[in-house]
C-alpha cells in the first residue's frame, strides 16, 4: 500500500506544531523522519494513524483519504509501535503480541485460533519466539522493543509507524531492530515510516528521508538529497560537517558537529 | 503457577474447580449456623424440594440460608468482577470499584430511603439509582474535558464521592437518632441479615446481565489496559468501550450495594488473589475473580453470622480480616504478582 501525505498543517490550539509536510512511501520502502526536538516528529505519527487530527492537508492510503476509514479497519492496515511501552500488569509476551491482533477481533469475542496462529509468526518474525511466556515487564530495553513490534505486526498491517525506535538501545540492539525493518521491508513489502535521531540510520538504512524543519516546509527526497551540510546545519543550528565513512558505499555516511570550526564536507 | 492456565488440561482443571467451588460452599453455608444441620439432610432437602425433611430444617435451609448464602454468592461475585474490570482499565491495581463514587452514591440512596420511608425495596431502588446518578455524574464532568479523559474520570470520582459521603452525613445529622439514625448506621456498615427472595428479584438480574457484559468484554479489557493511545491505535473505540464497561460494573456494583449495604475490600483484595494464582490476563482474570469473590463472602457472611449471638456487620469482617490477608500477602510477595 501507498501511504501519501499532501501539504499537512498541525496545531495543538493556537501553536503551531508542523507545516506544510507532503510525502510518500511506497511498499518496501523505508522513511525516516528526522528533526529537532519539538518539530512534530512523534506528533505526525500520530496523524498518520489519525490518532490526531490535522488542521489542512490530506493523507490517504492507497488513494483513500483515512478520515474515510474507520479506526478498525486503520487498526488493521497500519501498525503502531510507540515510543513508551507501558504494561502496569505484567502480561505475559504472548499476551502482549495477541493484543496487536484486537482490530480483528469481534467486540465481544476473544482470540481464536488464527489471531493465536499470526501472533505467533509475528513473534517469530522478530526472531523471539522462545521467550512468549516471560513476563513483559522484565525484558530488556531491546527485547521489549522487538515484542511492540511484534504486537504491531501480529495486525499483519502493510503499512508500520515507529516512534524512536532505537532509542536508548545498545548498538547491538539498534542493529536488530533496523535488521528486523529491513526484512519486513525487503521481504515482506511493508511501508515502514519511522522517527529516529540518528542520521547515520537515516543514511544506512532508508529509501526516503523526510526532514522537518521547525516553521518551515518539510523537506522530503533520497537521503543524500535531503540531509546535506546545509540543510542540516540550518534545521539544527549549528554546523556540521557530513563524512563518508565508506568509500565503497556511498551510504556510509555520518553527520559531524564542528566542534573545532573547521566546517568542510567530503562528499 | 501462571503457566498453569496455559496448557489446556490443567487451564481445563483450573476452570472446573473455580466451576465447582461456589456450589460446594453455598452447600456447606447451609450445614452452619445456629441450628446445625447434617450435610446429608441438606443434600436431601435439597433433592426433594425439602419435602423429605423436617418442617424446622426446610424452614431454615430455604427460607433463611438459602437465600442469605445466595445473595452473599452475589455480591461477592458482582464486587470482585467490578474491581477486577476497574483496575484493568484504570491501569491501577490499588482501584476498587467504588472509585468513581458508586458506594457513596448508593449509600446516600440507601440512607434517604431509609429517613424517609419504611420501605426497604423503595431504599433499594433509591440506593441502586444514586449509584447510578454519581457514577453518571462522574462521567458528565469529565466528558467536558476530553484529552486525558482518565485522570479527569478518577479526580471526578473522588468528587462525587466527597459529595455523596457529605450528603450521607447530614441525612444522618438529619435523622431521629432514636428510631431512624441506628437502622441507617447497620445499613451502612453492610450486611445481608433478612435478605429473602423478593430482595434477589430485584438484584440478582442486574448483577448477572453487568456481570455477563464484563465477561463478554474480558479480552478487550487487556487493550484497555495498555492506555488510551496504543487502544486506539490497535483499532479500539476506546471511548465507546471504556463507558460500556464502567456502566456495567456500576450498575452491578450498585445493586450489589442495594442487597448488602457498603462492602469494602472485596473488589479491591479478590482480583489480587486471582491475579496472584492465575496471572494478570484478564480473559482469566474476570471468571477467576467472580468465583473466588462469589466464596470469599460467602465465607466472611458465615462467619458474620455465626461467629457471635449478634450479627457481625459485613464490612467490619471484610476490612478486619481483608486488610491484613492483603497486608500477609503483600510482604510475602512483595506485591510482585502485580
Amino acid at each position: 500500500m501507498t501511504l501519501a501525505v499532501s501539504n499537512l498543517d498541525f496545531s495543538f490550539g493556537t501553536q503551531r506544531i508542523f507545516t506544510d509536510i507532503s510525502f510518500s512511501v511506497a511498499p518496501g520502502e523505508i522513511l525516516s523522519v528526522i528533526g529537532p526536538n519539538g518539530a512534530g516528529k512523534s506528533t505526525l505519527l500520530r496523524c498518520l494513524n489519525g490518532l490526531l487530527s490535522p488542521d489542512h492537508g490530506e493523507i490517504t492510503v492507497n488513494e483513500r483519504d483515512i478520515r474515510s476509514l474507520g479506526r478498525k479497519e486503520l487498526g488493521r492496515m497500519i501498525g503502531y509501535v510507540p515510543q513508551r511501552n507501558t504494561d502496569t500488569f505484567g502480561f505475559s509476551v504472548f499476551d502482549m503480541v495477541l493484543i496487536g491482533r484486537a482490530a480483528h477481533i469481534d467486540t465481544f469475542s476473544a482470540p481464536a485460533e488464527v489471531d493465536h496462529q499470526a501472533a505467533e509468526r509475528a513473534l517469530q518474525l522478530v526472531g523471539l519466539q522462545f521467550i512468549r511466556d516471560k513476563n513483559f515487564n522484565q525484558l530488556s530495553g531491546g527485547q521489549a522493543q522487538l515484542v511492540a513490534i511484534a504486537r504491531a505486526l501480529a495486525a499483519e498491517p502493510d503499512i508500520i509507524l515507529l516512534d524512536e525506535p532505537t532509542a536508548h538501545l545498545d548498538i547491538y540492539n539498534q542493529v536488530q531492530v533496523m535488521r528486523v525493518l529491513r526484512q519486513l521491508t525487503d521481504g515482506k513489502g511493508l511501508s515502514v515510516i519511522m522517527t529516529t535521531h540518528s542520521p547515520d540510520h537515516a543514511f544506512l538504512f532508508s529509501s526516503k528521508v523526510l526532514l522537518m524543519q521547525p516553521g518551515r516546509e518539510g523537506l522530503f527526497g533520497p537521503p543524500v538529497d535531503v540531509m546535506t551540510p546545509e540543510t542540516v546545519s540550518r534545521v539544527y543550528g549549528i554546523d556540521v560537517s557530513i563524512v563518508r565513512y565508506d568509500q565503497q558505499n556511498p551510504a556510509c555516511r555520518t553527520v559531524v558537529p564542528d566542534w573545532f570550526g573547521t566546517a568542510g564536507t567530503q562528499r | 503457577m501462571r503457566s498453569a492456565v496455559r496448557s489446556d488440561s490443567s487451564g481445563g482443571r483450573t476452570a472446573l474447580l473455580l466451576l465447582i467451588l461456589p456450589p460446594v460452599f453455598l452447600l456447606g453455608s447451609l450445614c452452619i449456623g445456629r441450628f446445625p444441620i447434617m450435610i446429608a439432610d441438606v443434600v436431601s432437602a435439597i433433592g426433594s424440594a425439602g419435602q423429605a425433611v423436617e418442617e424446622v430444617v426446610r424452614s431454615v435451609i430455604f427460607s433463611i440460608r438459602l437465600p442469605r448464602g445466595l445473595a452473599a454468592l452475589l455480591v461477592g461475585a458482582g464486587l470482585s468482577v467490578s474491581g477486577a474490570a476497574f483496575q484493568g482499565i484504570f491501569r491501577n491495581p490499588l482501584v476498587g470499584p467504588s472509585i468513581l463514587g458508586v458506594a457513596q452514591g448508593a449509600g446516600f440512596g440507601a440512607a434517604l430511603g431509609l429517613l424517609l420511608t419504611e420501605s426497604i425495596l423503595v431504599s433499594n431502588l433509591l440506593a441502586f439509582t444514586f449509584g447510578v446518578v454519581a457514577v453518571m455524574a462522574a462521567c458528565f464532568i469529565a466528558l467536558r474535558k476530553s484529552d486525558n479523559s482518565l485522570l479527569m474520570l478518577v479526580l471526578s470520582g473522588i468528587v462525587m464521592g466527597a459529595v455523596f459521603a457529605a450528603l450521607i452525613s447530614l441525612v444522618k445529622y438529619v435523622a431521629d437518632p432514636e428510631e431512624k439514625l441506628p437502622t441507617i448506621v447497620y445499613w451502612l456498615m453492610g450486611g445481608l441479615s433478612g435478605v429473602g427472595y423478593k430482595d434477589l428479584v430485584f438484584a440478582a438480574p442486574i448483577i448477572a446481565i453487568g456481570s455477563a457484559i464484563l465477561i463478554a468484554l474480558r479480552w478487550r479489557i487487556n487493550v484497555l489496559s495498555l492506555g488510551d493511545e496504543a487502544a486506539r491505535s490497535f483499532g479500539e473505540d476506546t471511548r465507546l468501550l471504556r463507558f460500556a464497561i464502567i456502566g456495567s460494573a456500576t450498575i452491578v456494583t450498585s445493586a450489589c450495594v442495594a442487597l448488602a449495604g457498603i462492602v469494602g475490600w472485596v473488589g479491591l483484595l479478590v482480583p489480587h488473589i486471582a491475579r496472584m494464582f492465575l496471572g494478570p490476563n484478564h480473559s482469566v482474570l474476570l471468571p477467576a475473580s467472580i468465583s473466588i469473590g462469589a466464596c470469599y463472602l460467602l465465607a466472611i457472611d458465615v462467619v458474620a453470622r455465626t461467629a457471635t449471638s449478634a450479627e457481625i456487620p459485613l464490612s467490619i469482617l471484610t476490612a478486619l480480616l481483608g486488610a491484613p490477608f492483603f497486608a500477609w500477602l503483600l510482604t510475602k510477595t512483595g506485591g510482585k504478582w502485580t
